[in-house]
């Protein structure tokens, strides 16, 4: 994944790694890590938009934290233009800092409820030097201008101030040190509709103004789609998906990308609302899911070649097996849904009702796998869910639980997922 | 059908040391068993005083509530304490945005269900935990049986509403009062929920009222729609005719703030009026692009029909011997009144929303 650090880039991040250790015991010894962020590489160029994309707890704020140099990553680089930090002395890595800026997603506790929003916005200047406070004055009031404020509102508190005139005061801030690169956190989801528009608007002009790189991270991809040049779509600490913005959202490859597209409420009160296409939660990045880390949860899964099975049947029959394997479903919940009151449901009601969760049939077309699952389910009444599992396992493996994906490119885009696998290359495991 | 819930002339006034706040003035809806109602509008708009007064949940004094709000043929303002309790989280029961503040964090997320049932039911500890588990497994939580022990700390931020939902369905409540419910969660995850809350409408009939500033939520799950701004109804109608017949300037405004495939949202010009001093007239005319003289004298227009009895906008352009066609032009080609506004000064509370660089509305 590490391709050569291109040379126009502003900022470049390769190979990025944050592993928090978990500690545990009287001896305090690291028992695992939580891969928060696991092998991320991007560029971005002055002046351009990369938006960064995924659900909460799959590492994106985790990313701001590294490139903003807040933390150290575990392994890989984050440089701007050509210098890495991690080799800046501190004196150095202080003017650094400056080159890049921070908007935080709440506006509410970015600020010191005591200070007033021109002490707020001059503060980084104070904290890198700038003594003199008339200049001080001067720029923090262009600077209120700049972000549609008035140079009066310095005097106001941030309670004073709605949450868009917060947000705007919040950039006025991370402008004061000129700085070449910008990271907005969510900087709109906490705001209504009618002023996250304003405030991607003023996004857009500042942009054009002071030719800023931005690194936008969001889980809306309405949004990033507003705002963007290029898309990062980042799963469980990794990047599975990147493209420019219109082809990304034209033609989505990637799952996951399709799965999130699919969750911006269309409004359009003629269109059913759709089946939730993502079931479940991010699991949890301690323990990542082998293989391609989003088979817990993708409907695209890859049946394996000896069964003559359907997409759909495999899918919901692989689901079933994940549930079991992460417990998701237990004999208790099972039959206290039937509603057992004085006697314990059959087996077979038992099968018959987990098939229905799962949206599996009553009877599988094909027999080898039908023989399987019943099996297995006859297994899980007993009250024996590994058994269940591994019976399953045997005849319902995947390719995608098995190997990491190769990523795979094509004019611009880079995606990391079994179905688009690199041309004629018999090996797919890629190294790490 | 004659109306579950029936909301007319409701105000809601705060008095406060700038001055008395009409937080809500001459509010009407119906809301009918088995129906969605949306509530939408921004911040302020007092959509979520609306909804928390249907069960007087919001505090008075200092709030003062003056309206009828009629449920199942009893007048729930002029109803007990008491009497109010047999109704407020069991025949209407709420959902807040953020499920944290809902839970307590001491007690297992069972321990919460079961209170919460035999607050309503007369019912032993053990039913009442065989029903928690339904609860459960009904919003969605997987393996309720084993899940219904833990912390809420322990559920993720959409299970947690969930859990919420399953509290609030403890009580088979006739109407179900949701404010911004999946405001605080991921996109993903509030797909599932207004799902979830759809599947449950068709299996128990209860109304919901939904109230949200994201239009894009209303068009997947609303009947009916009332746009509120500042306290005032703008529009009502049916979801299709808000979506593709909008009438009042200010729905039109706000669904041109949603981005869309292939288009720009655009900003709504002009600043949010301070509550304590809100503009004569229509309280939208000092953003409004059409707004003509008449629309800043008097108070807020009356609802008059748009196209049909149920469709109605709050606009001048509407009503007998007028031509709303004028309102069809290209906004940019009128002018907008915000130059001329008297009341366009920028108090404390107010949000001033500028709406572009450069273009602050300083005085």
């Amino acid at each position: 994944m590490s391709d050569a650090t291109d040379s126009s880039a502003l900022l470049s991040v390769r190979g990025l790694e944050k592993h928090y250790p978990v500690r545990s015991g009287w001896l305090n010894r690291e028992t695992s890590r939580v891969r928060a962020v696991d092998g991320v590489s991007f560029d971005l160029r002055r002046g351009e938009t990369l938006g960064l994309v995924g659900e909460s707890g799959c590492g994106k704020s985790t990313v701001a934290r590294t490139v903003l140099s807040l933390e150290s990553p575990t392994a890989g680089s984050v440089t701007v233009a050509g210098q890495d930090i991690a080799d800046q002395s501190r004196t150095q890595r202080k003017r650094f800092r400056r080159r890049v800026q921070i908007v935080f997603q709440d506006p509410g506790s970015s600020f010191d409820p005591r200070m007033t929003i021109g002490e707020s916005v001059a503060e980084p200047m104070v904290a890198h030097g700038l003594d003199d406070a008339d200049r001080r004055r001067e720029r923090v009031e262009s600077l209120l201008e700049v972000v549609g404020l008035a140079a009066d509102d310095r005097e106001r508190y941030p309670h004073e101030l709605s949450g868009g005139q917060k947000q705007r005061a919040a950039l006025a801030r991370a402008l004061s040190l000129n700085p070449d690169v910008l990271v907005l956190d969510e900087p709109v989801s906490a705001l209504d509709v009618s002023v996250q528009a304003e405030i991607l608007a003023l996004v857009q002009d500042l942009q054009e103004a002071f030719d800023l790189a931005i690194l936008l991270i969001s889980h809306d991809m309405s949004v990033v789609e507003r705002l963007c040049d290029r898309v990062a779509v980042m799963y469980l600490g990794e990047l599975v998906e990147r493209g420019p913005t219109e082809s990304l959202f034209d033609d989505p490859k990637h799952p996951y990308t399709r799965a999130l597209l699919a969750a911006i409420p269309d409004p359009d009160p003629h269109e059913q609302l759709g089946d939730a296409e993502l079931d479940g939660e991010v699991p949890d990045p301690a323990s990542p899911p082998d293989g391609c880390r989003f088979h817990t949860r993708c409907q695209a899964v890859i049946p394996p070649d000896d069964l003559d099975i359907d997409q759909s049947t495999f899918q919901s029959v692989f689901a079933l097996r994940v549930g079991l394997r992460n417990g998701d479903i237990g004999l208790e919940s099972v039959r206290e849904r039937l509603g057992g009151d004085d006697e314990t449901p059959s087996p077979a009601a038992v099968a018959a009702a987990v098939r229905e969760e799962y949206g599996v049939a009553q009877e599988l077309a094909n027999e080898r796998a039908e023989r399987s699952l019943s099996e297995a389910l006859t297994a899980f009444a007993d009250g024996d869910a590994s058994a269940a599992s591994e019976r399953l396992a045997e005849t319902f493996p995947s390719v995608c639980e098995r190997e990491r994906p190769a990523q795979h490119r094509s004019d611009g885009c880079a995606v990391t997922c079994h179905r688009y696998r690199p041309d004629d290359s018999s090996n797919t495991n890629r190294s790490e | 059908m004659a109306p579950l819930l029936s909301v007319s002339d409701l105000s809601v006034t705060f008095d406060t040391d700038r001055g008395t706040v009409t937080a809500l003035d001459g509010f009407d809806v119906d809301v009918r068993r088995g129906e969605t109602v949306c509530l939408v509008g921004e911040s302020g708009s007092g959509k979520t005083v609306a909804c928390e007064s249907f069960t007087r949940l919001v505090p008075s004094p200092p709030a003062k509530l003056d309206g009828t709000i009629r449920f199942d043929g009893q007048d729930l303002l002029a109803a007990s304490e008491r009497e109010l309790r047999s109704v407020r989280g069991d025949r209407i029961a709420h959902v807040f945005q953020n499920p944290q503040g809902a839970l307590d964090p001491v007690y297992t997320v069972g321990q919460q269900l079961v209170e919460s049932i035999r607050i309503h039911r007369d019912v032993s500890r053990s039913d009442a935990r065989r029903r928690a588990v339904r609860l459960l497994d009904r919003v969605g939580i997987p393996n309720p049986a084993e899940r219904v022990d833990e912390y809420p700390h322990e559920f993720s931020g959409g299970m947690k509403q969930r859990a919420v939902i399953a509290m609030a369905l403890a009580s088979d409540p006739d109407v179900l009062v949701a404010d911004e419910p999946t405001t605080a969660v991921d996109v993903t995850t509030q797909a599932g929920i207004l799902r979830l809350l759809q599947d449950l409408q068709d299996e128990h009939g209860m109304a919901i009222v939904f109230v949200t500033h994201d239009l894009g939520v209303v068009a997947q799950i609303a009947d009916r729609v009332v746009v509120l701004y500042a306290g005032k109804v703008m529009e009502r109608g049916d979801v299709v005719d808000i979506f593709d017949r909008p009438a009042h300037p200010y729905t039109r405004a706000l669904l041109d703030c949603l981005p869309r495939r292939g288009r720009d949202s655009k900003p709504i010009d002009g600043s949010f009026p301070d509550p304590t001093d809100p503009p004569s007239g229509c309280r939208f005319h000092p953003r409004c692009p059409h707004a003509v003289e008449e629309c800043s004298t008097d108070g807020q227009p009356p609802l008059e029909a748009v196209d049909g009895d149920d469709h109605t906008a709050s606009c001048v352009y509407y009503g007998d011997g007028r031509d709303p066609s004028a309102l069809r032009e290209d906004a940019s080609e009128s002018d907008t009144m915000d130059g001329a506004d008297p009341n366009g000064e920028r108090d404390a509370g107010s949000t001033g929303e500028a709406s572009s660089l450069g273009v602050s509305d300083d005085e």
